[in-house]
């Protein structure tokens, strides 16, 4: 039955209505006690005297459509009697929020436009017991959200992007010397004994890039890029060479410039090397398809042109 | 787009320059329900002579258009999820906020629009950064404490063999096919250590995050538990804890 036949049979119950349009242009009428539950109705009906009239309806958010509306109402209907248990709101609100993800999403945006904070926790609750526990294939499924993220953005989603402007110049300039590099590349084969050379260097440019003094860290993430390579091919053969390589280098923490970085660096490219041609088929790193000994000479490039910018702007 | 019978009559065609409608000519062959373009590509090669480097120019060709194609269905993917997604991004962020460590990782991996929102403060209020074997790293913590910032309220650091919620969770799927992991580069359930030469073992210095930054992160952690990192020792303890002045529950299980 709706508001005005209930109006007609019983008209010494007549409450108080007030109308409301909804974002399709579609003008209703809702008893008041019940609106008035939504702060923002509450809001436009105290000070501003609206909705008294179909003429002067409410207009309501653009996220409240009818169907929203009529849930948010439903909602309001039950919590705004004030006679209820803890336990009765608490199991009505589980009933409630049993609904389709997308139908939920929109509820959650609608209460929130309407300033509904206990509708607004209930369901952002429910969305997140959704997210949880499940892999981002299922999360993309369920909210029918397309991938977007390069494969190096999800293999490091705990890296620290700033919108710092210097450090997308870097890694503009980055970018363009590691083309200039791959042609160069292309034409002359690369030599192991030139990237050990370099070793030390970098691992200095990369102390004051990272800008913290912990040596770990520094070849933590140097390390990353190397081995994040190999991981796939490496990882049932050499876990026990790793092992005692990780030992080596917690040993020798402080120490930058220290052999063993550099017996490994032997170690590492010429396995590289070997491996390179099994490397190109499997790492398609996405969008660089560079080879692993390649890239590490590019990466060095970057460091150097990176550290060098850097200086240049803290002189600034 | 329509499907046009001849490139040249078409007068959108005129704004591009030679390389643009070569390239517009050449995708329209997709069309054609009889393209072999292995055949027409082997057939082509027989045609020239031995020595030209026609594979290593398709193979340079083939990459570069892949990729500019990758790009551009990563970017109308973008698109499209600022579109679909009915919420806006302090929801979001509230939506996330309510997730356990684990599944934010997740979610972060998910899109570049869950990606950007889950980097929020608010989001990394309570760490729960346990796992079963020692997996998680100094650099690990430090990132995700940073992130924190002020906001950080409680953080769960070691490893806890047997009782640990993660283990309701369902076991991370390594996907070998394209080499690529799905998620960031330490997997809460994944038995072989991802993270190659480096090291999954928490250090002394793991908890010296707390007191970086001007010591904002640690001034207000309430809660601190911390489970069988066998590398820490009573200095950096007691630094750690004197960065956090505002200290109410504190758990230290096998020191």
């Amino acid at each position: 039955m709706s508001e005005i036949d209930m109006a007609v049979i019983k008209p010494e119950m007549m409450k108080p209505y007030i109308w409301l349009e909804t974002s399709d242009g579609s003008i209703q009428q809702v008893e008041q006690e019940i609106a008035m539950y939504c702060p923002l109705i509450c809001q436009e009906i105290i000070q501003k005297g609206m909705g008294s009239s179909k003429n002067c309806a409410i207009c309501l958010p653009q996220r409240v459509s009818p169907a929203m509306l009529s849930l948010i109402l439903d909602y309001c209907r039950f919590h705004q009697v004030p006679g209820r248990s803890n336990k009765e709101r608490k199991s009505y609100d589980e009933k409630f929020i049993r609904m389709e993800t997308k139908r939920l999403c929109e509820l959650t945006s609608a209460a929130d436009s309407l300033q509904l904070k206990p509708l607004v926790d209930l369901t952002s609750r429910a969305l997140a017991r959704i997210i949880e526990g499940k892999s981002p294939e299922e999360i993309r499924e369920i909210f029918h959200l397309p991938d977007d993220l390069t494969e190096e953005e999800k293999l490091e989603p705990l890296k620290n992007t700033t919108d710092d402007p210097r450090i997308r110049l870097l890694n503009r300039l980055y970018a363009k010397k590691r083309k200039e590099l791959r042609e160069r590349e292309r034409l002359k084969n690369v030599e192991a004994e030139e990237e050990h050379a370099d070793e030390r260097s970098v691992d200095d440019l990369l102390s004051f890039i990272n800008g913290n003094g912990d040596p770990k860290g520094i070849k933590a993430s140097k390390n990353k890029k190397k081995n994040r390579r190999k991981k796939e091919q490496q990882q049932k053969n050499s876990s026990p060479k790793e092992a005692s390589e990780v030992n080596k280098k917690e040993v020798n923490g402080q120490n930058i410039r220290h052999q063993s970085v550099e017996a490994d660096g032997i170690a590492e490219t010429s396995n590289s090397h070997t491996e390179d041609l099994f490397a190109q088929k499997e790492f398609d790193d996405g969008d660089d398809g560079i080879d692993p000994a390649l890239k590490e000479k590019i990466d060095r490039w970057g460091y150097i042109l990176s550290a060098s910018l850097v200086m240049l702007f803290q002189e600034k | 787009m329509a499907k046009r019978p001849c490139p040249s009559q078409n007068p959108r065609v005129d704004n591009l320059n030679d390389v643009e409608r070569l390239l517009d000519a050449f995708l329209s062959l997709s069309d054609l329900p009889s393209l072999s373009l292995d055949l027409s590509f082997e057939r082509l090669l027989h045609s020239l002579p031995p020595d030209s480097d026609l594979i290593d120019r398709a193979l340079k060709m083939g990459s570069l258009l892949l990729d500019a194609a990758k790009h551009s269905s990563r970017k109308r993917a973008s698109n499209h999820n600022s579109l679909a997604w009915p919420l806006p991004p302090d929801l979001t962020i509230k939506v996330f906020s309510m997730l356990d460590t684990q599944s934010l990782c997740y979610a972060s991996a998910t899109c570049s629009l869950f990606s950007k929102c889950a980097k929020d403060p608010l989001c990394y209020a309570n760490l729960d950064l346990t796992t079963l074997v020692p997996k998680v790293n100094n650099a690990v913590v430090a990132t995700m404490i940073q992130r924190a910032g002020k906001a950080l309220r409680s953080l769960k650091l070691g490893v806890v063999p047997g009782a640990t919620t993660l283990g309701s969770c369902p076991p991370f799927v390594c996907t070998i096919r394209h080499s690529i992991v799905e998620v960031s580069n330490f997997s809460w359930n994944d038995k072989r250590s991802r993270q190659g030469r480096e090291s999954s073992i928490l250090t002394r210095c793991c908890l010296s995050p707390l007191s970086g930054d001007g010591g904002a992160p640690g001034a207000l952690l309430r809660k601190l538990h911390l489970y069988n990192i066998e590398r820490m020792d009573n200095a950096s303890l007691s630094v750690a804890l004197s960065a956090c002045p505002s200290l109410l529950d504190l758990e230290i299980v096998g020191l």
